[in-house]
């Protein structure tokens, strides 16, 4: 890393910024929140959280004029970017939570209802799980195989190209716990949350 | 796989930490936000706050302890989400969309909500549609009648007619994303929780149910997990007291084959 990075925490109006916020600040990142466009152009590197549901994640950041942008500063500026949860599950081409939603398509597939019902296991997947590694991310150095993050969802994303998967996690069948294509990022769990290796990943996050 | 949880529970009265017994006498146990800087470390796996505040907030304030004394809800959640990077959960006095948006933006994950449902249990699916089921909990207060069956309580007081699993799944179906079930008569008796409640409304619903109320010793919290088939159990008086309960709690649930975060919240970075 030759310089610092700036970060840009971009407020979709569906996130909860103000616990990224905290933990940025904790690990001494040079970021600042915003909402605005140019602000995508001014940042190295850019942070979405989620939470919520699909169908209103996407109609947020069309309402706020981020769509398009985004999706440019991640396709064609390429600049590093890290979805978290709903923020992870829109970088989908579709979501079908209530009904059926077109997402930005930064890495193709799908977001899809968990499948609980036959094991008897309870929905929301709420709590500590521990996940998989299964190549070597960057976003995931120093982390050890089997952390446990902090999961809060009911939905997946099921990529079409399974080596877009970096780990995975188990809850009545195995899903992606975070996925990475090139220069884009996204994370099921809430790293935020997620006490000492979620601190890491920030860092990682940061110093890549 | 996924693990069970354990959750301090802190009631809170005029920004004050208290302790509770049987919803009716309370004690004071101190500052919110200095508390929080223990449970941090000791790695819990969440935490539940609940005001308990009748009405205003009437001014506790003190201005010669080293950490400033708060006297309204978001300040606390901004100071506690600072300091505790780890799912945060706030209750008490939620009763519109914007309690809940406001209490999101400070830094909460989560809210219970409990007599605003209960006057229109239509706010369960607005703020479930608004903010997503995931940050909706449905905080159930629960006192046995006469004749053993288990009501739905208002306001921590009042004994409604309303049963508790019908109450329960209507929630679920509103879109409550967990359900709080805290027993009005076990509340600070130490005497274990309702564990024949605990499983009826676990059996009952899909989401998961975290047991409260009447937690005295670590065997109480494997029952809540074996018998009552809980997701979560919290307790509240037994943390307050002892030094390292968190830690000691923690080696006591995994030590009986468990499956619980160890303790520690550096646990996971090489």
């Amino acid at each position: 890393m030759t310089a610092v990075s700036r970060i840009v925490l971009l407020d979709t109006g569906i996130g909860n910024i103000q616990s990224v916020a905290n933990v940025l600040e904790y690990i001494g990142a040079h970021f600042w929140v915003s909402d605005k466009i140019e602000d995508l152009s001014k940042a190295d590197k850019i942070i979405f959280p989620g939470v919520g549901t699909y169908g209103n994640a996407i109609k947020r950041m069309k309402e706020k004029g981020l769509f398009e942008p985004l999706k440019h500063a991640m396709n064609v500026d390429q600049k590093p970017s890290l979805g978290i949860c709903v923020g992870m599950q829109v970088l989908s081409e579709i979501g079908y939570e209530f009904g059926e939603h077109q997402g930005l398509g930064i890495i193709p597939g799908s977001v899809k209802r968990l499948q609980t019902a036959d094991r008897k296991l309870r929905l929301p997947h709420v709590g500590w799980n521990d996940v998989s590694l299964n190549k070597d991310s960057a976003l995931f150095k120093d982390i050890e195989q089997g952390a446990s993050f902090y999961f809060l969802h009911s939905y997946y994303f099921e990529p079409s190209d399974r080596s877009n998967i970096s780990c995975t996690v188990d809850y009545g069948q195995r899903f992606t716990a975070a996925i990475e294509r090139g220069n884009v990022f996204g994370v099921q769990f809430h790293p935020e949350k997620s006490q000492g290796p979620g601190i890491q990943l920030f860092k990682n996050f940061v110093e890549m | 796989m996924l693990k069970h949880r354990l959750i301090p529970c802190l009631f809170l009265r005029n920004g004050v930490l208290v302790q509770s017994r049987g919803f009716k006498r309370y004690q004071m146990l101190g500052n919110p936000v200095v508390a929080v800087d223990r449970y941090n470390q000791w790695g819990v796996d969440e935490l539940i706050y609940i005001d308990i505040t009748p009405g205003a907030y009437s001014g506790l304030n003190r201005e010669d302890v080293a950490s400033p004394s708060r006297n309204n809800i978001l300040d606390i959640i901004r100071d506690v989400s600072k300091k505790c990077f780890m799912p945060l959960t706030f209750g008490g006095g939620v009763r519109t969309l914007k309690d809940i948006g406001d209490r999101l933006a400070c830094g909460a994950d989560k809210v219970t909500v409990n007599t605003a449902a209960l006057d229109d249990p239509k706010f369960i699916s607005e703020g479930a549609k608004e903010y997503g089921s995931q940050c909706i909990i449905l905080s159930i207060d629960v006192k046995r009648a006469e004749d053993g069956s288990c009501r739905v309580v208002r306001s921590g007081k009042a004994m409604t007619d309303l049963d508790v699993i019908e109450w329960a799944k209507k929630a679920e179906g509103l879109g409550a994303g967990e359900i709080f079930l805290n027993s009005v008569d076990r509340d600070g008796s130490g005497q274990g929780y309702d564990l024949e409640l605990v499983r009826t409304v676990a059996r009952s619903v899909n989401v998961p149910v975290i047991a409260c109320g009447g937690v005295g010793n670590w065997d109480h919290l494997v029952e809540g997990v074996r018998q009552g088939e809980a997701s979560a159990v919290a307790a509240a008086n037994i943390f307050s007291y002892k030094e390292q309960s968190i830690i000691e709690a923690k080696q006591y649930l995994i030590k009986s084959g468990l499956n619980f975060r160890p303790d520690g919240a550096g646990e996971g970075v090489k």
